[in-house]
């Protein structure tokens, strides 16, 4: 991964037992606590916002006005209840309020890190993508229409789980399941007649 | 597609995917922990406008109850700031003078999306009320409050305005006689800023329930989305609820006239 982030957010499992105390705190007028939780879940809220806007400046506004609204409804919050993908929804919903009127958006947004071109990145043990294979997956799913890009950018590129994913876009799991299937079928027919690609099954 | 890449399930594709998102150059995380306490910090000290709340009768009524006390004492010497909730509206009076009206009044651009007022119940979802004795407004508006983050829930706003007539006078730079405002459900979504010292204000009775009065130029905040707008009003206004909507009347009558005219709100499915 590249960029300077503050918040690195993977792992992006969230610390349910540290949640519910921040929480419980923030409920009780805490701003300290409910400002660890920011902390916490910062990155990953601010790459949600972006994946919906594809604008810098809108996602950071998105993510902060999200934060500040999430913590007037803490009181709505469900004791126990995962944060994690409570917060995420108030920022995919900010984010998809603003997109509607966002002004100009990030060109080619998703730019697999530079390096020299058939470069096999750095990848962890096991990883099979080299950067052409990278960028030929990034330019189909560019290709995809947006909900589509939106429930395999959850899923896969963030990693949140089938329910956290269900809870972001506001759907029931068994519609995951399904625009999942759909997505990943369509992007499998935008991935180019690449050789390399091919040679990804062969090992 | 080759064969061999068609042939990749879904798991596989799902690998890739998920090692691709090691890979993205993102755009770097910027740190708003910070920024987002300071603006918690700064807003706790003011009414929160989208503030979903307990609606209960008996509180609303303690509330006014202490409000009308507080005011009959109130007047220049208002020491501390004074806080009524009236349904989607709340109203805070504060001591001394206004420090930074807004410089204009709400546009029509500013009320929402222009509508035939015929079709308001349709896309309202829910009866749009008028007032009786004026007759069919000239113009007729619709705009959207987000009331709750999570489920992205919005309440409704119902603008209807009237020409100037004889009886009428025109509101000052609002080419308007009369505007009435019917706001859907029981969230804060509308806030109105006094002053102690400028604005004459008091509670008064709109078909026998507590109702609040107010004269004299100010500042009133409106939800729209997910954002507040500031306009100056320079009308007199009566605020009062009613079958679950808060009603918000602006003129320039005096405050029986607009009780009176107040008092005729009904909805518009039973004005023919």
């Amino acid at each position: 991964m590249t960029g300077d982030d503050v918040n690195d957010p993977r792992p992006v499992e969230g610390r349910p037992s540290e949640d519910v105390d921040a929480v419980a705190r923030a409920r009780d007028g805490d701003v300290g606590a409910f400002e660890a939780l920011v902390a916490r879940y910062q990155g990953v809220a601010f790459r949600v916002a972006w994946l919906v806007v594809r604008n810098r400046g809108e996602a950071e506004d998105a993510v902060q006005d999200a934060f500040v609204k999430a913590y007037y409804a803490l009181p709505r919050f469900r004791p126990g209840a995962p944060f994690r993908p409570w917060i995420l929804r108030i920022v995919a919903n900010e984010a998809r309020n603003r997109s509607r009127s966002a002004r100009r958006r990030d060109g080619l947004a998703m730019r697999v890190a530079a390096s020299e071109p058939g470069q096999v990145m750095p990848s962890p043990e096991g990883a099979v993508l080299d950067r052409t294979e990278a960028e030929a997956l990034v330019l189909a799913l560019e290709r995809l229409p947006e909900r589509d890009r939106h429930v395999l950018a959850l899923r896969y590129l963030l990693e949140l789980s089938e329910a956290e994913t269900a809870e972001v876009l506001g759907v029931r799991p068994g519609t995951v399941k399904s625009r999942l299937s759909r997505a990943l079928a369509r992007l499998r027919a935008e991935v180019p007649n690449s050789a390399s690609f091919a040679e990804v099954d062969e090992r | 597609m080759t064969e061999r890449t068609s042939g990749l399930t879904d798991e596989q594709i799902g690998e890739r995917l998920t090692e691709l998102g090691d890979l993205i150059s993102w755009p770097p995380t910027p740190d708003l922990a910070g920024a987002v306490s300071a603006t918690i910090r700064d807003e706790r000290g003011a009414p929160t406008l989208i503030a979903p709340r307990l609606s209960l009768p008996s509180r609303r009524r303690t509330l006014l109850l202490i409000a009308a006390a507080l005011l009959a004492l109130a007047g220049a010497a208002l020491a501390t700031r004074l806080v009524i909730e009236l349904g989607a509206v709340g109203v805070e009076v504060l001591p001394g003078r206004p420090t930074s009206l807004p410089p204009h009044v709400a546009k029509p651009g500013d009320l929402g999306r222009e509508i035939d007022v015929s079709d308001a119940d349709v896309i309202a979802g829910f009866p749009a009320a008028l007032p009786a004795a004026l007759g069919p407004p000239a113009r007729a508006w619709i705009d959207t409050a987000q009331v709750d983050p999570e489920s992205n829930a919005t309440a409704t706003r119902v603008v209807t305005a009237w020409r100037p007539t004889a009886e009428l006078t025109e509101i000052p730079g609002t080419g308007v006689g009369a505007v009435l405002m019917q706001f859907e459900g029981p969230w804060q979504v509308a806030s109105k800023l006094l002053s102690a010292e400028t604005n004459r204000f008091g509670i008064v009775f709109v078909n026998g329930r507590d109702a609040f009065w107010t004269t004299g130029t100010h500042e009133l905040q409106l939800v729209s989305g997910s954002t507040v707008q500031r306009h100056l009003v320079n009308g007199n206004v009566v605020i009062w609820e009613e079958a679950g909507f808060t009603f918000r009347l602006e003129s320039l009558l005096g405050k029986r006239a607009a009780i009176r005219l107040a008092e005729t709100v009904q909805p518009l499915i039973d004005l023919g």
